[in-house]
Order: structure tokens, then C-alpha cells, then sequence
């Protein structure tokens, strides 16, 4: 068996099951052809969160931005946009994780292994600032830089044409959920 | 079919050169937003100083704000002053602040209650 690979500060769960959580499976073709299903599918799931949090209105805005920015990201490198992607919300006490698995290829995982590794050793204001004057993508290293997100992923072994499982997850502290 | 009302909307208010936007910007892509955003480009060659304000705009993806941050180049290369007004009650407000003020620093952004 081959082991995942790791891209940039892969945020691990926590021993101890998760507070609460939720996890949907959508197929990327739907979002595809209705590019509001994105919005319609964040604000879902952060709608169902916001009870483990006091500030709720504030942990819906923040919850919902994050998802959504996952959501796009996977729609739009998603290989085959027929094969499922899962998304998931985590709420461990301290920390919020949320994640998203979609089939990926071996192109946009060396996108994504150079951002993620850039955000892991430097300040996610300069690597912002540096893929907006490149005009690259902003969203993961806005998570990053505004939200005091950490940002990582995992590779799985390539499958079927070539395919590559990523799971990008993204953790944030429930403070900054909350902008506490 | 009937088309789909956008989520959105883009208003030029009672005094030349101040914009209204509301809604929720998730738009798919710089394309979308071009178009979205034209008749604010537009508008900057006709003023010295514009406003925009986003203090109704309830979720702006991150297309949304590379599309921003192009408006304020436009605004630049024209020599536009630009305003920018946002609500402190909706949290990603605030962080763009920090951003676009970081990227220009001729640019007002306030940021009100």
C-alpha cells in the first residue's frame, strides 16, 4: 500500500471524536451547471453548525465563507466532475476543520503542493499579496492570511487515468469562527 | 425559460459617481465580475473621486476581491480617488480592509458600525 502524501501544514483531527459535524456528498457537475448550488451548499452547513457556537451570526458568516471557498476550489480543478467530492465541517471544541475530498490532477496538485507549501513556512500575508499581484488564485491563502487559517492536504496514490484523491482541509480556531 | 433574478445587484446612487452594491457576490469567474463591475470602470472616467458602498453585501468570494482590487487599479491608472464603505457587523468587511489598504495605500476604506 502507498501512503498519502502530504502537501503544506496538513492540519491532523484530534484524537477525541469530533463535537459536532456534518458531511455532505455532492457530485461537481451539479455545481457546475448552477454555480449558486456552491453558495446554496455553504450556507447549508454552516447554517447547521452555528449552534455549537455562542456568536452565531458571526460563526455562520465566517463558516460559510471558508466552505465556500473549498466548494469552488473543488469544482473548479475537479478531473472528472461526474465522481463525487465530500465535503465536511468539524467542530472539536478549539478548533473548527473543514475539508473537502475530490478527484484532482497530477497538474493541480503541483499548483496546489507550491501554494500550500508556500503558506507553510511563510507569512500568508506576503503569499497573498504576491498571488494577487501574479494573479493567481486568492482563496486558500485569503483563508490563510485573514482568517488565521492553517491549510494543508493529502494526496492519495493515483488511480483509475490517472486520478489523484486530495483532501484539502482547513483548520481555524473556534475563536476566530466566532472573531472572538 | 424564464432567466434566474441574480443574487446581487450593482447601484449607481442619487450622486454621480457613488455605487451601490448588495447581495451575495459568488460569482464563477473574473469574466462574470468584469461585467458586474463595468459600469463602476466606467464611471471612472468621468469622476475624480467615486464611492462605493459595501456595507449590504452580505458574502464577496475571493473572485470578488481580486475583481475589487482591479477596479482600483482602473481607479488608479485614471487618477480616481475611490471610497470604499463597509458594515464591521459582517466579518469578511472588515478583513478586506486590511487587504486592499495593505495593496493601496491611497485608498479610503470605513469601516462603520
Amino acid at each position: 500500500m502507498t501512503a498519502n502524501i502530504i502537501l503544506g501544514a496538513f492540519p491532523e483531527a484530534p484524537p477525541s471524536p469530533p463535537l459536532s459535524e456534518i458531511e455532505l456528498e455532492v457530485v461537481p457537475i451539479d455545481l457546475v451547471t448552477q454555480w449558486r448550488r456552491c453558495g446554496m451548499i455553504a450556507d447549508f452547513m454552516a447554517d447547521y453548525m452555528v449552534y455549537g457556537f455562542e456568536r452565531r451570526d458571526t460563526a455562520r458568516s465566517v463558516l460559510s465563507t471558508v466552505v465556500n471557498e473549498l466548494v469552488e476550489n473543488a469544482v473548479k480543478f475537479s478531473t472528472d466532475t461526474q465522481s463525487a467530492a465530500h465535503i465536511a465541517i468539524r467542530h472539536h471544541g478549539e478548533v473548527v476543520h473543514a475539508e473537502i475530498r475530490n478527484d484532482a490532477s497530477e497538474k493541480h496538485v503541483q499548483s496546489l503542493r507550491e501554494l500550500l507549501e508556500q503558506l507553510a513556512r511563510e507569512e500568508a500575508t506576503a503569499v497573498f499579496r504576491r498571488r494577487m499581484e501574479d494573479r493567481r488564485g486568492l482563496g486558500l491563502a485569503m483563508l490563510a492570511k485573514d482568517y488565521g487559517a492553517t491549510v494543508g492536504a493529502t494526496v492519495g496514490p493515483a488511480g483509475a487515468g490517472g486520478k489523484l484523491e486530495v483532501c484539502l482541509r482547513v483548520s481555524l480556531s473556534a475563536a476566530e469562527v466566532e472573531q472572538r | 425559460m424564464k432567466a434566474e433574478r441574480p443574487d446581487y445587484a450593482v447601484d449607481a446612487g442619487q450622486s454621480p459617481g457613488t455605487w451601490f452594491l448588495r447581495g451575495v457576490m459568488r460569482l464563477d469567474s473574473p469574466e462574470a465580475y468584469a461585467q458586474a463591475f463595468e459600469p463602476i470602470v466606467a464611471s471612472l472616467g468621468t469622476a475624480q473621486e467615486i464611492s462605493i458602498d459595501l456595507s449590504q453585501v452580505v458574502f464577496l468570494n475571493s473572485s470578488g476581491i481580486r475583481a475589487l482590487a482591479d477596479v482600483l487599479l482602473a481607479a488608479r491608472e485614471k487618477r480616481c480617488q475611490v471610497k470604499l464603505f463597509g458594515s464591521a457587523a459582517v466579518p469578511w468587511q472588515k478583513k478586506l480592509a486590511a487587504s486592499l489598504t495593505g495593496l493601496f495605500p491611497d485608498l479610503v476604506m470605513r469601516i462603520d458600525r
